[in-house]
C-alpha cells in the first residue's frame, strides 16, 4: 500500500505548556499512502503531536518534515523555529486538516465553505471553485446540501463538509483531530465511511481517533501514545491482539 | 407660568435650522468613518502578541477614554495648529477631534467582536493555507461584524449628541444655529424643544435601521 519514501517524518519533537512537557522527544514516520491512527488517553500527546505537524502549534525542539521538506527552520542547538508566516501558508496549504468542532464557516453555505480556500489560497476563479466544491460535495454525498449554511446541517454533514473543505485544497496528506468525537453515535458512521474511502483512494491520513473500530479496519500501523511519547507501535492486530506494553493493555482493556 | 410657545420662530427659521442639522449629520459621518478605520487599526493592534504594537494602542485607548471629549475638542483645536504647522478651520479640526475620539471606542468594540470568534475559526482557515490577512478579511470580520452592530450604534447614538460640543468652538451646527437664533429671537424654549426632536429623530431612525440590519443578518447565525 505504501512505497518507502516517507510524507512526514518528525524527529526529536518536544513541547511543554508552561511547565508541562506534553511531547517528548517523539521520532515518527509516515509512508506515503500511509494511514497511520494514534491512540491514547486524553492528555497522552497526542492531538499535541498531530497540531505540531501542520504547525498549529510550535514545538520547542525537534525536526518537522512533509515531503521532504521542513515545516520551519532546525536551529543548530535543537530549537524549533516556524518558518514566516507566507511560507507557512504555502506548506499548509498541500496539508488538509479535520477538527473535532468541525470548525466550518458559519456565515457561508457549504459551497462557499468549500470553495473559499481555493478562491484565496489558488486563485481559483470562482466558476472553478464553484466547480471543485460542488464535486467534493458530491463525493461526501452532500449534493443536495450545496446551498446550505452550518446551522441547518447534523453534525455529521458538517463534519463531511469540513472534509471537503480540506479536500478542496488537494492535499498530500490529511490530519484529523478526533473527527468523530464531537458527534451523536448514531452519526459517527457516515463519518469514518468517508475517511475510509480517502484511505482506499490512498491518501496518506495521519487519525487521533477514539473509534478503535476504525483503527483495526483501516490503519495500517497503530501508535500508542502515553505521557508524551510513543510507547508502542505496530499493524493494528499487533496492538489490539498482543499489545506488548502493560499500558497498552491497561488503555484498551478500559476502552473495549 | 404664563408662557405661551410661539412655534413660528421655527417655520421663520427653517432653513436656517436646517443647515445646521446638515453640518451636524456630516461631521458625524466623517468622523464615524475616519474612526472606524482608525478603531479597526486599533483594534487589530490591541490583538498583537508583540508588546511594542499593542501597547501604544492601549495607550491611546485609554488617553481618548479617559479625558472629556470637550478638553480634547479644545486640545486640537490649539495645538494641531502649532504641532503640524497647517491652519485648520474650526470645522476640520472638530472633525478631526471627534474622529480620534470615537476611534478609541470603536477600536475597543473591534477588539471585543474579534476575540469573541472562535479560535477554531482562525485554525480551520490557516490550516488550509490562507493568510492572516485573508483570514481576518474573509472569516473571522464578517462574523465578528455581526456581533459588534449594536455596539456600534450605541456609540453613532452618542457621537451625534456629543457632536453638539463643537457648537462650542464655533462649529455652525444644530446645537450652534439654535443658540444663535434663540439669542436674537428670545424663543429658547421653543427652538431647545425642536432640535431635540430633531437630535430624537436621527438618533431613533439609526437604532431603527440597525435593528433591521441586524435582524436580517441574523438568519445565518
Amino acid at each position: 500500500m505504501s512505497d518507502n519514501k516517507p510524507m512526514v517524518r518528525v524527529e526529536g519533537l518536544s513541547k511543554s505548556f508552561g511547565s508541562l512537557p506534553v511531547l517528548r522527544g517523539i521520532d515518527m514516520a509516515v509512508a506515503k499512502g500511509e494511514v497511520v491512527v494514534m491512540i491514547g488517553v486524553s492528555g497522552s500527546g497526542k492531538t499535541t503531536l498531530l497540531r505540531c505537524i501542520n504547525v498549529l502549534e510550535t514545538p520547542e525542539r525537534g525536526r518537522i518534515f512533509v515531503d521532504d521538506e521542513p515545516m520551519g527552520v532546525h536551529l543548530e542547538n535543537g530549537a524549533f523555529k516556524p518558518f514566516p508566516e507566507r511560507q507557512l501558508n504555502e506548506k499548509r496549504s498541500h496539508i488538509g486538516m479535520v477538527f473535532q468542532r468541525f470548525n466550518l464557516f458559519p456565515h457561508l453555505t457549504a459551497l462557499e465553505n468549500v470553495a473559499m480556500a481555493p478562491t484565496m489560497v489558488k486563485k481559483l476563479v470562482k466558476r472553478e471553485a464553484d466547480e471543485l466544491g460542488r464535486q467534493l460535495l458530491a463525493k461526501v454525498g452532500l449534493s443536495d446540501k450545496v446551498d446550505a449554511y452550518p446551522n441547518k446541517l447534523s453534525g455529521g454533514q458538517q463534519q463531511r463538509v469540513a472534509i471537503a473543505r480540506a479536500l478542496a485544497m488537494n492535499p498530500k496528506l490529511m490530519l484529523f483531530d478526533e473527527a468523530t468525537s464531537a458527534l451523536d453515535p448514531e452519526l459517527i458512521g457516515e463519518v469514518l465511511e468517508t475517511m475510509k474511502q480517502l484511505a482506499k483512494e490512498g491518501m496518506t491520513m495521519i487519525v487521533v481517533t477514539h473509534e478503535m473500530g476504525f483503527a483495526r479496519e483501516v490503519a495500517d500501523r497503530v501508535l500508542f501514545l502515553h505521557g508524551g511519547s510513543i510507547l508502542e507501535q505496530g499493524r493494528p492486530e499487533e496492538i489490539f491482539g498482543n499489545p506488548q506494553h502493560e499500558r497498552t493493555r491497561e488503555f484498551l482493556a478500559r476502552i473495549l | 407660568m404664563e408662557y405661551t410657545f410661539q412655534f413660528s420662530v421655527i417655520r421663520d427659521n427653517w432653513a436656517y435650522l436646517l443647515q445646521g442639522a446638515w453640518i451636524t449629520v456630516s461631521v458625524t459621518a466623517v468622523a464615524l468613518a475616519a474612526g472606524l478605520i482608525i478603531g479597526l487599526v486599533l483594534g487589530m493592534t490591541r490583538l498583537s502578541k508583540r508588546k511594542w504594537v499593542s501597547l501604544p494602542a492601549l495607550c491611546y485607548v485609554e488617553i481618548f477614554r479617559n479625558t472629556p471629549a470637550l478638553v480634547q475638542l479644545m486640545w486640537v483645536y490649539y495645538a494641531l495648529p502649532v504641532l503640524t504647522g497647517i491652519e485648520l478651520n474650526a470645522v476640520v479640526s472638530c472633525t478631526v477631534a471627534l474622529s480620534l475620539n470615537i476611534s478609541a471606542y470603536l477600536g475597543e468594540i473591534f477588539r471585543g467582536g474579534i476575540q469573541s470568534i472562535d479560535r477554531g475559526q482562525v485554525e480551520a482557515s490557516r490550516s488550509l493555507g490562507m493568510s492572516y490577512g485573508q483570514t481576518m478579511r474573509k472569516i473571522v470580520l464578517p462574523q465578528a461584524i455581526r456581533r459588534m452592530i449594536p455596539p456600534f450604534v450605541n456609540e453613532t447614538v452618542a457621537l451625534i449628541k456629543y457632536s453638539s460640543l463643537v457648537s462650542i468652538l464655533g462649529v455652525a451646527d444644530l446645537t450652534y444655529q439654535a443658540n444663535v437664533l434663540s439669542t436674537t429671537t428670545f424663543r429658547p424654549m421653543e427652538i431647545f424643544s425642536f432640535i431635540a426632536i430633531v437630535y430624537l429623530v436621527i438618533c431613533a431612525a439609526l437604532s431603527y435601521s440597525a435593528q433591521r440590519i441586524e435582524r436580517r443578518l441574523a438568519v445565518v447565525d
